[in-house]
């Protein structure tokens, strides 16, 4: 799957990656996020995590494969 | 019967009216003891008669100059009031005898009397706004096992002293409980911080067992097939709450779960989630358990907190956004091989609260279902009046919780004094020269020392049982469950201390009012269904408690005639 939104991340007890797709609600990210793409428009491709549950409770977990600036 | 024995059954009925009262439990500013306190020159509260209406309370106002205003807003149905004079001393002379009051006194607050002293209280918005320490007045959940189903939890510098399980692992390739993250080890800090221990921060039910799941991995995710497995292995080691400060998309094994875990009779909390938009998270949105939002230091619904369907009950979850000092303070593990005490804001902080409160009332001898009533009817409304999906029933406040648990046995001290009047008279004349020392055994036996939770003692747990009737302490020794186990809601504790100690001459009269106590609690307890012995239904329960209550008076009168005999006298 491909994604492509604005890039945030959150605090609840923890870090929260984010993306706000340009329609539709937002979703977590997990892997490797690069800290200087925060805020930036980005496309990330990914799929479900396999690990579906989290601290984070902003939406559906996608395990990232590849982000990069949009 | 002649008039000395009288009086000593009017003493023992008066004795264990008091004793079964509902205990007092005290609120910020209106300390009823402790007149070496320092109180606050300028202000006396004023406890009004419960019925005062509004035409008596303004004449009451201009008939001494005052005006006065209520302690906050639960105080309204106990006619709580306040006022701010130049004289305070002159004031509650002149009310004193006034008909309208019941208690005048200085304020007096919790924090001059230096209690709790954890430095870091005055910071923690959190617990004043949800009373926390009425809580920890009852028990603060003492008994009570609360599983933290999260990414572990570590013994950090403010849980040293507090029961903490070795849990258990689901997360792969991680052998130990322990909290790699740091959520985890906060959210157990809010349910049961080492409270007024000279450290850090306080938690809403300190004196539970924590038991730790680690299900969530050090990045902050776990898998929903394995926390399921998780609850379930929780409800099958009988824990009484579950904590999850977690949640994702709906998931039908982790819904399926929780509602089997509810339906066993464990109080199931969770986070509705951090969307702030409508739609509550998984396992949160499931119907038999407690999605909890999240409200900020100003009681209004924090921006990120999810709402909709699903939401039970809103808690103190923390918002940055709306002050700095807006977090919620816990002692958690630093990353670094250290501790820290951080700020946090979610709905993951808002629930432990909800857990911590149900864990006390628990811990109270309230089982599941009165517990969950209990919190939600006693939730502080906010938002549109009345149940809606922002704050569900309203927001956790658990002062007005207890004082509903406690209210509900209200009926019970006229009841129990009955009984207990009718058991003591009815061998009147058997309990002769030794009438104070029986009197006494069975009032003490079937109620506690009433007085002990009104006088300025920290909470412990030697107070709490002194301060309960006998049949209720293996709730506070074992677990909650523990006060209806079959064989002691039974005659055998009062027989067996009959045969071992009965027939001592010194101890022969303590022992008879003993076994009259229990078995007076014991027939209050069938007549009033306050008493639910395991795997007996359907009435059995009730012939149970009434039999083994009619034995154990019985036991009482057999000491008694034994000694009797002794003494060469007959029954006149």
């Amino acid at each position: 799957m491909t994604l492509t939104g604005t890039l945030r991340r959150q605090f609840f007890g923890g870090e929260v990656w984010v993306l706000e797709p340009d329609d539709g609600p937002a979703v977590q990210l997990e892997g490797r996020i690069p800290a200087g793409l925060e805020g930036q428009r980005v496309k990330v491709e990914g799929g479900p995590a396999a690990d579906d549950m989290g601290f984070g409770l902003m939406g559906p977990v996608i395990r990232v494969r590849r982000i990069a600036k949009a | 019967m002649g008039r000395r024995p009288f009086f000593v059954l009017l003493a023992a009925c008066v004795g264990a009216v008091w004793a079964l009262s509902p205990r007092h439990v005290e609120r910020a500013g209106t300390s009823s003891a402790a007149p070496e306190a320092t109180s606050t020159p300028g202000v006396v509260v004023f406890d009004l008669v419960d019925d005062a209406s509004d035409a008596e309370i303004l004449a009451f106002e201009q008939r001494h100059g005052v005006d006065l205003v209520y302690s906050d807003a639960v105080s309204v149905d106990e006619a709580l009031m306040r006022v701010e004079v130049a004289d305070p001393a002159a004031l509650l002379e002149r009310t004193l005898g006034d008909p309208l009051v019941e208690v005048a006194e200085p304020l007096v607050t919790m924090e001059a009397l230096g209690f709790p002293n954890d430095p870091l209280w005055d910071k923690q918005w959190n617990m004043k706004m949800i009373g926390a320490p009425s809580g920890w007045r009852v028990g603060a959940g003492v008994g009570v096992q609360v599983a933290v189903l999260d990414t572990g939890v570590s013994r950090v510098e403010d849980l040293e002293g507090i029961l903490l399980d070795d849990g258990r692992s689901f997360v792969p390739g991680v052998g130990s409980s322990a909290d790699d993250h740091g959520h985890g080890t906060h959210v157990a800090g809010t349910i049961a911080q080492a409270t007024n221990n000279g450290l850090g921060v306080a938690g809403v039910a300190p004196a539970v067992t924590i038991v730790p799941y680690k299900v969530l991995s050090a990045r902050g995710s776990g898998a929903s097939d394995r926390i399921a497995a998780a609850v379930d292995h929780a409800a099958d080691q009988g824990v009484e709450v579950i904590n999850l400060s977690l949640g994702g998309l709906h998931s039908r094994v982790l819904h399926k779960a929780v509602e089997e875990a509810a339906e066993r009779g464990v109080i199931v909390v969770a986070a509705a989630g951090n969307t702030g938009r409508k739609g509550v998270s998984c396992p949160g949105h499931a119907p038999r358990i407690l999605g909890v939002s999240a409200v900020g230091p100003t009681d209004e619904k924090a921006a990120y907190s999810s709402w909709g369907k699903g939401v039970e009950i809103a808690g103190p979850g923390g918002d940055l956004k709306v002050s700095p000092d807006g977090g919620v303070i816990q002692d958690t593990v630093d990353g670094k091989g250290g501790h820290a005490y951080r700020a946090f804001q979610g709905t993951s902080m808002a629930t432990p609260h909800v857990a911590g409160a149900a864990a006390v009332l628990r811990g109270m001898g309230l089982d599941a279902t009165t517990t969950t009533d209990a919190l939600l009817a006693s939730a502080k409304d906010l938002g549109r009046p009345g149940f809606d999906e922002t704050y569900g029933h309203g927001r956790l406040d658990l002062d007005a919780a207890v004082d509903r648990a406690l209210v509900r046995h209200r009926g019970v001290p006229f009841g129990l004094a009955g009984v207990l009047g009718l058991v003591l008279a009815s061998f009147a004349s058997l309990v002769g020269a030794r009438r104070r020392r029986v009197g006494l055994a069975a009032a003490v036996t079937a109620g506690g020392l009433f007085f002990l939770p009104m006088m300025p003692l920290e909470p412990m747990l030697a107070i709490d049982l002194l301060s309960r009737g006998l049949l209720s302490w293996p709730a506070l020794l074992v677990g909650p469950d523990w006060a209806h186990f079959p064989l002691w809601v039974s005659a055998l504790p009062a027989v067996t201390l009959a045969f071992v100690f009965g027939l001592s001459r010194s101890l022969g009269p303590w022992i008879a009012g003993v076994c009259a106590g229990l078995g007076t609690a014991l027939l209050y307890g069938a007549a009033s269904g306050a008493i639910d012995p395991w795997w007996l239904g359907l009435g059995l329960d009730r012939l149970w408690l009434s039999l083994n209550g009619t034995a154990c008076i019985v036991t009482a009168l057999a000491v008694l005639g034994f000694h009797n005999l002794q003494d060469g006298k007959t029954p006149s």
